[in-house]
């Protein structure tokens, strides 16, 4: 009879069969040990044979598994433990930020003039590198106090996901014309303003802006005249935008393939059978469902483990929701943890200040800085000195 | 290498073979999968419209993606089936207790030989209709009073949140072998019931044809006995058993080896991987109420509660009171209207499979056990007693 002809076996199965054979090997050796250990007869030897058997393996078992991933567990509980010492840190920044900001209104207005900022684009890349930012001064005790106190007033709210830190327009607009952009502008900015009077630097004019818009609108100008020239003519390599041909020559024009939920039920509608719909649709949720109930589930773990040590009383705040109450104490731990935590932050902070230790960045913000965004800005530059030649102006910032 | 391997292979234990062979048709699957995304025309043009970077990417995604609803899919849509109208199912479960408890009365009255019930040999074909209880042929329709009585049970503090109704014995009688205390053990809703409708008078009749029953499955039972001792004689009963007390796998057998034996670094790492994601020690309706409240599409006003646990217990359970309170009144709407119109109920493909499991476990066991004492005793081998 001929014999099935077996698939070669991919990398990782064979990677989990070696770490399976380990592990098993691992429980053999334990178990032997137990069964065959003098220290532990006597032990054994109170209880009855059969009911020690099965503890030995199971013991063997679960020690095995203890061995293979305990030290990664204590890493993380480790990892959780020095987490708001680490947010708290990493929230220090905000005071350098809205420094930044406010000097990014002058720089607009043109009441400062600030070595390698050639475009208020450059704002955003110092947003991303603001602990090796040149343009501010270190924190000091004032402003450290002043964010504490904002830290554990009833203003402070997070950060909306959308906001960035260098995000001008949006605020100004909001400032000046009153209500609620995508863009909301970060409750520190507002309490900083509404406690320094630092909100009439919005007041002041956007010159710059006004003028890289004017320049950006020349040359949008000529794209749409030579687009309306070549239609017809156009290969798909044109198509593509020349913002995204500068930050990646070898983009082939065509758009990427995502594998989030809807184009995967695309996918499966267009080449699988329904029963595979029907096990997709019952496995994966929409995001927003599943994000939600995946933090229900960390709260109560915060709750569980986290509150409990330290003591904590939690509070249902809202007495109509309490899918939103428990969300509710669970940020409002973290935010005590946080600010319990800032003052060492900030003396950590004043040490590394005042013996010259540099602050560093995170990598991947670094490397998003210099290469990404860092091109993305160089194509803007490079379209505001067009810009410039278009109207008659020399290929420079000076303006 | 190759002779090395399998030979290791060999010397696993059964846990560790099974987790070599499921690793192997996992990977055959995967890449099986993964073969047909790249090679077959069928997807060709399609990918063609996107980048060819992320064409690889999602391949890759998808091939796992595919893999995992292949394997665990069936186990899914079923979770989900649960889920769908998850209190109207709830409020239809909960309606059919009308009908258990009075099956359960006639119960009472067959064993006391007060009726008989056409259909009805022997008690334990009271399992089987507790099982087909929709289609009991010998039950009235629930009546307007039953249904009140069963909605103000549900909003009495009786009603036990956590107490998976679903799963009860509803006709279990447990008098015959029990002392006093069986009364104790019968569900709530029957304490209920009778409390309101005075019926608690049929838990003390005699079980007459009960203990014929168990006179003549004690006698079969014996027989069998002596059989299988003709047949094993190593077999000896009175052999004494080891006295010694039995090691568990409880968190204190564990602590205390670690503690004598082991490496102090364990406790910790027993500690953080042992653990629950969250604390329900002393709380197990906490995993259903969390369920409920990740499943509620309303916002749950917050009960009144000691821990937070206790918390998000009683919101639970008060909701759905309320939820159950709204659901109810169209179960039996929908009840009267089916019996109206001469619309049978219908019942699951694993219900449908209970009722023939226990169909033939009361014949091969119970009826068979009950004839062969007959016998046994010297009398015809028939039901007529």
């Amino acid at each position: 009879m001929a014999k099935e002809k077996q698939p070669k076996l991919s990398e990782q199965a064979k990677k989990d069969i070696d770490n399976t054979m380990r592990r098993e090997k691992v429980i053999k050796e334990i178990t032997s040990e137990l069964t065959k250990g003098k220290k532990y007869k006597k032990y054994f030897e109170k209880y009855n044979p059969v009911s020690t058997k099965s503890f030995i393996e199971s013991y063997a078992r679960r020690k095995a598994q203890w061995l293979e991933w305990g030290p990664n567990y204590l890493q993380r509980d480790i990892n959780e433990k020095l987490r708001f010492r680490e947010m708290a840190s990493t929230f220090l920044w905000e005071i350098q930020q809205k420094k930044l900001f406010n000097l990014q209104c002058k720089w607009r207005a043109g009441e400062v003039v600030l070595p390698g900022i050639e475009v208020s684009w450059d704002f955003l890349k110092w947003e991303q590198k603001i602990k090796t930012c040149p343009y501010i001064d270190a924190i000091s005790q004032e402003e450290f106090d002043l964010y504490k106190q904002y830290m554990t007033s009833e203003s402070y709210q997070p950060k909306h996901f959308m906001s960035s830190w260098q995000g001008y327009d949006f605020y100004r607009t909001e400032y000046l014309n009153g209500g609620e952009s995508m863009m909301p502008t970060p409750a520190w900015y507002v309490y900083h303003d509404t406690m320094m009077g630092t909100g009439n630097l919005f007041m002041l004019p956007n010159i710059k802006g006004d003028k890289e818009q004017f320049y950006l609108n020349l040359v949008k100008a000529e794209e749409d005249e030579k687009a309306k020239k070549s239609k017809g003519k156009k290969s798909k390599k044109n198509d593509v935008p020349a913002i995204v041909k500068a930050i990646n020559p070898n983009f082939d024009g065509k758009p990427p393939i995502i594998p989030d939920y809807k184009t995967k039920e695309e996918f499966i509608k267009k080449f699988e059978d329904k029963t595979l719909l029907k096990y997709f649709k019952a496995m994966e949720q929409e995001d927003d469902t599943w994000q939600e109930d995946q933090a229900l589930d960390d709260c109560l773990e915060l709750f569980s483990y986290e509150m409990i040590d330290e003591n904590m009383q939690i509070e249902f705040k809202n007495p109509d929701d309490l899918k939103d109450s428990i969300f509710r104490a669970a940020a409002d731990f973290e935010l005590t943890q946080i600010t319990n935590c800032l003052d060492a932050a900030y003396e950590e902070y004043q040490m590394k200040a005042s013996n010259g230790i540099s602050f560093v960045e995170n990598d991947e913000m670094v490397e998003f800085a210099d290469t990404t965004f860092n091109s993305i800005i160089n194509f803007i530059k490079e379209q505001i000195l067009h810009g410039r030649e278009l109207n008659g102006e020399p290929r420079n910032f000076d303006y | 290498m190759a002779k090395r391997v399998k030979k290791e292979e060999a010397e696993l234990s059964d846990v560790g073979k099974l987790m070599i062979k499921n690793t192997k048709e996992d990977d055959k699957l995967k890449q099986e999968i993964l073969k047909d995304l790249k090679k077959n025309p069928k997807y060709k043009e399609y990918f063609s419209t996107y980048n060819k970077q992320t064409v690889e990417a999602f391949i890759k995604n998808y091939a796992e993606a595919k893999w995992r609803y292949l394997k665990y899919g069936e186990m899914y849509l079923k979770k989900e089936d649960e889920e769908i109208s998850r209190y109207k199912n709830r409020a239809e479960r909960l309606f059919w207790l009308i009908q258990q408890k009075k099956l359960f009365n006639l119960q009472c009255q067959f064993r006391a030989e007060k009726i008989t019930i056409p259909g009805i040999e022997l008690c334990e074909d009271f399992d089987y209709w507790e099982k087909a209880i929709k289609t009991c042929p010998f039950l009235d329709r629930v009546s307007e009073e039953e249904f009140n009585l069963l909605v103000e049970f549900i909003n009495s503090g009786a009603y036990d949140y956590d107490n998976d109704y679903e799963y009860c014995d509803w006709q279990s009688y447990q008098k015959s072998f029990g002392d006093d205390d069986w009364k104790k053990e019968l569900p709530d809703w029957y304490d209920f019931f009778d409390d309101k409708m005075g019926t608690g008078y049929l838990l003390d009749l005699p079980d007459i044809r009960g203990e014929k029953e168990l006179k003549y499955t004690r006698l079969a039972s014996k027989q069998r006995m002596e059989d299988y001792k003709k047949e094993h004689p190593e077999y000896n009963p009175s052999a004494k058993s080891d006295p010694r007390p039995m090691m568990g796998y409880s968190d204190d057998f564990i602590v205390d080896f670690i503690k004598r034996f082991d490496d102090p670094v364990l406790l910790k790492y027993h500690a953080l991987m042992d653990r629950s994601d969250y604390d329900d020690s002393g709380y197990p309706e906490l995993s259903n109420a969390l369920e409920d409240l990740k499943n509620a599409e309303i916002p749950i006003p917050v009960a009144e509660g000691g821990s937070w646990q206790e918390v998000i217990i009683t919101s639970m359970a008060e909701h759905e009171v309320r939820q159950l309170n709204k659901a109810l009144p169209i179960v039996f709407d929908e009840y009267l209207f089916r019996l109206d119109n001469n619309i049978s109920f219908g019942y699951s493909d694993a219900e449908l499979e209970e009722q023939t499991r226990t169909r033939k476990m009361i014949d091969d066991h119970h009826r068979k056990s009950v004839l062969q004492g007959r016998k046994l005793n010297g009398e015809p081998e028939d039901l007529n007693f």
